[in-house]
């Protein structure tokens, strides 16, 4: 399935956009997603963590993604 | 009694809210903010503390005003560049509100104070710019039991969040780690390289003392176990439900780790002595530079041999914090002895 991810901070630099599309076989868990997106964005990994909220909710990894999901990325921001 | 005679004229507007009275007043006067960085968040959330009529605000900081700091840090002018943010702020605030106690501290926020300063107040406020100093204090709040308002920034992007807040069933709600557990700090801008419009600055320090105020009175529903997130570009905004508790244990303050640095005017004097390093972008690097040898972060990541040089070797990026994170992690796998230059490129420019 066809997913989109809305990324903030550095990940829209990261992934060169606020909105990227990405392809996952089903059924895919978080955890799935986060090594596709790893896997298509080698610096996402070397960020160390970033957060994935499903339709506005904190996910963990175990949690399954349907195509119909709102999936952001959103990454640690240190500026004050 | 909150400390002055005319209170009910200085307060009124706040004292006629619905839900709000002359105890929840009481309780901001009786109240002790601890306030680290007095930046571009730091100078709202105090402006607003101070005028709501905290009683007792303690502000931490250990840097000087500069330049770059005038567009988003707004309680400083001009004629004030290089004194010391605590110092300036503190003076200003006490004129706007005469009847409360407000603490400069002009130190560095570290594992060796970051306790005796928690340990006295009721909540924390981080405006800090830096991923060490926001790790320590979270991991200082939660060894206290101590509720922390989160906020930070990055060019036209916002985050809010109050941390650590005691539950009716005995647990704590999310804190810092839970969400971001870690972080390679070289690879997040602050905001001298990734820049920020200062309004958003301004904003998120207003949410700040807001999530404060609202703690302490107990009015309305602090963002506790939630991450608000705020694009000033389209003015949208979301909030982010985290878990109910925290799953995160921390078991005692993080170990610091030290990059060692050399400032510009020891840079200069011994110019011949470094072998230079400008570990920016191609881009930036394009723009302006200082001179030294072009190797970019990255590069150098993957390939630390390039750092096997005779002479020291003096990295720099636009403000110093990225050199720093640097020469943190390559300093691990190199024998050559590295320094970050303080300030960077933006210190050069202006020294």
């Amino acid at each position: 399935m066809e997913i989109t991810i809305l990324a903030f901070g550095i990940a829209k630099d990261i992934l060169g956009g606020i909105r990227v599309n990405i392809t996952l076989n089903e059924p895919a868990n978080i955890h799935a997603l986060k090594q596709q997106l790893e896997h298509n964005y080698p610096p996402l990994k070397e960020l160390a963590s970033y957060m994935i909220a499903v339709n506005n909710n904190y996910a963990s990894d175990t949690q399954t993604i349907l195509s119909t999901d709102e999936i952001a990325l959103i990454p640690p921001v240190s500026g004050g | 009694m909150i400390p002055q005679e005319n209170a009910h004229l200085r307060y009124a507007c706040q004292l006629v809210l619905p839900g709000f009275n002359v105890e929840a007043q009481q309780k901001l006067a009786n109240a002790k903010v601890l306030l680290v960085g007095a930046g571009g968040l730091g100078c709202p959330a105090a402006q607003y503390l101070v005028a709501a009529g905290i009683g007792s605000i303690t502000i931490v900081d250990d840097d000087v005003i500069s330049a770059g700091n005038l567009h988003r840090q707004i309680l400083y002018a001009q004629h004030e560049i290089g004194r010391f943010k605590a110092t300036i702020a503190a003076e200003k605030l006490q004129l706007q509100n005469p009847f409360i106690t407000i603490n400069a501290v002009i130190e560095r926020v570290g594992a060796d104070n970051v306790m005796e300063l928690v340990r006295h107040c009721d909540i924390v406020v981080d405006g800090t710019d830096n991923f060490d100093t926001r790790y320590l204090l979270n991991d200082a709040c939660y060894l206290l039991k101590k509720p922390l308002v989160y906020g930070a920034i990055y060019q036209y992007e916002g985050q809010v969040a109050v941390w650590n807040i005691a539950t009716t069933d005995g647990k704590r709600t999310p804190h810092y780690r839970d969400v971001f557990p870690s972080v390679d700090a070289t690879m997040v801008p602050n905001c001298a390289e990734g820049g920020v419009l200062p309004t958003i600055a301004g904003i998120i320090g207003c949410m700040q003392a807001n999530e404060v105020i609202k703690y302490i009175t107990g009015i309305g529903e602090i963002l506790a176990a939630k991450l608000l997130m705020l694009d000033v570009q389209t003015l949208q905004s979301r909030i982010i439900q985290l878990q109910p508790a925290s799953h995160t244990v921390v078991e005692a303050l993080p170990k610091p780790i030290i990059a060692p640095e050399i400032s510009i005017s020891t840079y200069k004097a011994n110019i011949a002595q470094y072998f230079l390093v400008d570990i920016r972008t191609s881009a930036e690097r394009a723009f302006a530079h200082m001179g030294g040898v072009h190797l970019p972060m990255e590069n150098l990541k993957d390939n630390p041999q390039l750092l096997d040089q005779e002479k020291p070797v003096l990295l720099y990026c636009a403000s110093g914090k990225r050199s720093y994170e640097l020469v943190k992690i390559l300093q691990q796998v190199t024998d050559t002895p590295l320094y970050s230059l303080k300030g960077g490129m933006k210190a050069w420019l202006e020294a």
